[in-house]
């Protein structure tokens, strides 16, 4: 479930999915997942495959129908409206363009079937047109254009029809690597000039990381966390959260406190001060790799005491594993590298601030 | 390209020429002049062709098979398309099943089919009409219909159609305008064997053909009962002149692979 | 969400009406005896009758004889056609479909005038001084046999060749870098790899020819008996309604029977069953 503090906007949610849960044959694939989107808001629905996001999304377009629960967009319960009757638009993951039309009447076409045509629909193609870049692409075909560009006709396509919403499903995973940040950041743009609400569908937390105003973690069809980028990965809710954004270092232990302090004790009897709000009882300890100083000093004496065991030079950071004296192992990033080398076997102690590391219940993960 | 010898390749052009027999016989033996079907012909002339463009007879049949051909087609095409779409849908149950009964007047004997619509027809009056014949047309053209569209549906990407959806269009705009032209080659190799199958057949017709209403073939094979002239070769020359350029065309233009499968 | 059964639906009720209904109204005209009323009469007559008989068996013969004729001369030309590269393929599918199209009629005929006395076949035989005289061929089983099997070779080409196509061609390359040589490699991966559409092909094959009426009745005549010129010249000369329809749930009924028996192996042998 999302925080209370995503209820904090007065306006009336642009959409809200309510409850709705989705089965295929025998399996439940979505399971009462409730969703507020604000207006302008870009929002991801970020997961593994399989996780229910797809569908989701198909949900709220159209292109499927829930079995339990209601969609709304813009107040209107469009929940058993069919696709071509809600003012959405989608880009699929192929984009979809329809190959025996020329670039301009792919972009017509949502025009046409609501009846715009002559100079009103000439004068929003080319706006659409300009805003994508995709001027004097017009007679082209869908086969004769690059990757990048018929991703760009899918958008001009959906926008010009000045939809409540904007969907779009893996849009770049069939780019290349390089293609992707490229089209990423002319999204975003694109979004923000506009100000359309977006929901985004992805598997990669890099993108979601990026792009989004809000982050909805979705695991076997429900919503694990739900928040901005910053919060879902410095207070990731568990385990599967944390691993999934980014990378994290988890130690298992319990938890002890003792008045107003607690003490996170690890399964091989390090004892860690921890925030005073952690509750007793088996725990995690999680804390990412890029959180962790590392010192070299001799005689450092702050600090859990451990051996480097390897060490990766990556241009810009350095990526080490240090195994810790009772054998927990550590993966450690470090930027601003080249004092000094880093040599295997080196005996280092390592050390964190309480406030960048998360203590979950054993049963969050 | 496989490496098999002349042999093979010999052996093959055999059966293809075994396979063209009958059809380059007719092709030679309609430019007898003479009377009689002397093979090879004695002397060339053109004259049968004219005696079969200038019989009242032969015309007429002509014109009721390619009026019965057309709409047979048509027809056809209609259920077969309506057809092959709802089977090609993720969500049909007994897909198999359904496209099995759709096809089987190919393989079960078109003897049997004309007889029973020769009874059915006469129980309801109306053998011997134009609208027996179609029917009966119809019925064994509708599987050449269903199968070719069905590959092309088949193959058809489906998320056009999601596209065109959100995109505003309602499941008629989106089948005439995105759908339809995307299948559009299946639905004229589709039409044409339709047609074709129409137009050539006897067991459907012999069956249900009357005074007024006799088809070409029949009408071919009345006459061949009483007369040998080579008239039948001139009519039997066109024909496979239509449907070899009919076909040729159709792999130039749009492709047979809806057969190939 | 459209009903896709709405769209189903005309196809199917046509089906029944002009086709199911008809058939269902043959089976029953079939029961009807000589004097009225209900009886097996007409069955008895057709398969008990030595005379009678003789059409069901020679139309068997005949059949198995062009099925396995079909087998043996398609494979060349079958394989031929899914190793081609697509221009040649063109071409091969033309000169096999066109001949579909042309009709039974003009095949039939052309048969007739090839294997006359002095027909285009005889001529040959003499010429390359195989026989002295020419050869009876009309109105021979032989000769009904040379002409379906004509007719037929095509429905036998198509289906062996989509199972054909359907095996790697590396699988091939990697029998023969074994050693295998060509014999082999066609008896040990070709032929069991293609068994589903050979399948496929032979089922047709024998129903349409058990079924076939223009090429027995152009080049049979009254000399060879099968069923399909049976029927209609009892429906149409002698119009004996009960007995043509007998003969024909017989005919029907054993093409179905292969129909079922086809479709229950081709499921059990994993997945659909070959196409045509």
């Amino acid at each position: 479930m999302e925080s209370r503090a995503d209820r904090s906007i007065t306006t009336s949610a642009e959409v809200e999915l309510d409850d709705i849960a989705k089965r295929f044959g025998a399996t439940e694939v979505l399971h009462g997942v409730s969703l507020r989107v604000e207006p302008g808001q870009f929002i991801c629905l970020l997961g593994p495959s399989g996780c229910g996001k797809t569908t989701l999304l198909r949900i709220l377009a159209g292109l499927a129908e829930p079995d339990r629960g209601r969609v709304l967009i813009r107040g209107r319960d469009v929940t058993r409206t069919p696709a071509y009757a809600r003012r959405i638009g989608l880009v699929f993951q192929n984009y979809a363009l329809f190959p025996h039309m020329t670039v301009r009447d792919n972009v017509a076409f949502g025009l046409d079937a609501r009846g715009i045509r002559g100079a009103t629909a000439a004068e929003r193609i080319e706006k659409a047109l300009t805003l994508l870049q995709l001027v004097g692409l017009e007679r082209r075909y869908p086969r004769q254009l690059s990757g990048g560009q018929q991703q760009r006709v899918a958008l001009a396509r959906a926008l010009v029809l000045e939809p409540d919403v904007l969907l779009l499903d893996e849009p770049l995973s069939n780019l290349d690597a390089r293609l992707r940040q490229e089209v990423r950041d002319q999204i975003r743009a694109v979004q923000r000039a506009l100000g359309i609400t977006t929901v985004f569908v992805t598997h990669d937390q890099e993108e979601a990381l990026t792009l989004a105003d809000r982050i909805v973690v979705l695991r076997a069809g429900a919503i694990v966390q739900s928040g901005a980028p910053l919060e879902v990965y410095r207070a990731p809710r568990d385990l599967f959260v944390a691993n999934f954004l980014g990378d994290a270092n988890v130690l298992r232990g319990r938890v002890r406190r003792a008045g107003s302090s607690a003490v996170f004790v690890t399964e091989h009897g390090l004892e860690l001060p921890v925030d005073a709000a952690a509750s007793d009882g088996a725990a995690v300890l999680i804390v990412r790799p890029e959180a962790i100083v590392l010192d070299r000093d001799r005689g450092a004496v702050r600090g859990l005491a451990g051996s480097v065991e390897s060490v990766t030079y990556r241009g810009p950071t350095i990526d080490l594993r240090v195994t810790l004296e009772g054998g927990e192992r550590l993966r450690v990033l470090e930027t601003l590298p080249g004092r000094e080398d880093t040599r295997v076997a080196q005996r280092v102690r390592v050390r964190w601030s309480e406030r960048d590391a998360v203590v979950l219940p054993a049963e969050a993960s | 390209m496989n490496d098999r010898s002349i042999l093979f390749r010999a052996v093959t052009v055999a059966i293809y020429a075994f396979l063209l027999l009958p059809i380059a016989v007719v092709v030679v033996a309609s430019l007898n002049d003479g009377a009689t079907l002397a093979f090879p012909p004695k002397r060339v002339s053109l004259r049968w062709f004219g005696a079969f463009l200038t019989s009242r007879q032969f015309m007429e049949a002509t014109w009721v098979s390619l009026e019965v051909a057309l709409v047979t087609a048509i027809v056809a095409l209609v259920l077969g398309t309506a057809a092959a779409w709802a089977l090609a849908r993720r969500a049909m149950p007994f897909r198999f099943i359904a496209l099995q009964y759709l096809t089987s007047p190919l393989i079960l004997p078109g003897i049997v089919i004309g007889l029973a619509l020769l009874q059915f027809a006469a129980r309801l009056g109306a053998s011997g009409s134009l609208g027996a014949l179609v029917i009966g047309h119809t019925v064994v053209a509708l599987p050449y219909a269903v199968r070719a569209m069905h590959a092309a549906f088949t193959q058809y990407d489906a998320t056009l159609d999601e596209a065109a959806a959100t995109l505003g269009a309602r499941p008629l705009r989106t089948f005439f305008r995105v759908t339809l032209p995307l299948v559009k080659p299946s639905l004229i190799a589709g039409g044409v064997f339709a047609f074709a199958i129409s137009f050539s057949n006897i067991m459907i017709s012999a069956f249900l053909v009357g005074p007024g209403t006799t088809t070409l073939p029949v009408r071919m094979y009345n006459y061949m009962e009483f007369s040998n002239d080579p008239t039948i070769a001139a009519i039997a020359t066109l024909v496979v002149i239509a449907m070899f350029s009919g076909i040729w065309a159709l792999h130039k233009t749009v492709g047979l692979g809806g057969f190939f499968r | 969400m459209i009903r896709a059964w709405l769209l189903l639906l005309p196809a199917v009720v046509f089906l029944g009406i002009f086709f199911g209904v008809p058939i269902a109204l043959v089976a029953v005209t079939s029961f009807i005896a000589k004097g009225g009323g209900l009886a097996l009469d007409q069955y008895r007559r057709f398969m008990l009758d030595g005379f009678y008989r003789s059409f069901l068996t020679e139309s068997i013969l005949v059949s198995v004889v062009t099925t396995a004729a079909c087998v043996v001369l398609s494979f060349p030309v079958a394989y031929q056609l899914a190793r081609a590269r697509s221009g040649v393929r063109g071409v091969f599918l033309t000169l096999l479909i066109a001949p579909l199209m042309v009709g039974d009629v003009v095949r039939g005929y052309g048969w007739l005038v090839a294997l006359g006395d002095f027909g285009v076949v005889n001529q040959a035989l003499m010429w390359l001084g195989v026989v002295e005289k020419p050869v009876r061929l009309i109105f021979t089983p032989t000769g009904v046999v040379l002409g379906l099997v004509e007719v037929l070779l095509p429905f036998m080409v198509l289906p062996l060749a989509a199972a054909i196509g359907g095996i790697p061609a590396e699988l091939e390359e990697a029998a023969r870098s074994l050693g295998a040589r060509h014999a082999r490699v066609f008896r040990k991966v070709v032929l069991p790899l293609s068994l589903p559409g050979l399948a496929a092909g032979v089922v047709i094959v024998f129903a349409l020819s058990m079924g076939s009426f223009a090429i027995p009745l152009f080049l049979g005549g009254v000399k060879v008996n099968m069923v399909g010129p049976l029927i209609f010249q009892q429906a149409t000369l002698t119009v004996d309604g009960p007995f043509a329809a007998a003969v024909s749930c017989v005919l029907f009924a054993t093409s179905l029977l292969l129909l079922i028996a086809y479709a229950w192996v081709g499921t059990a042998l994993r997945g659909e069953p070959g196409g045509r």
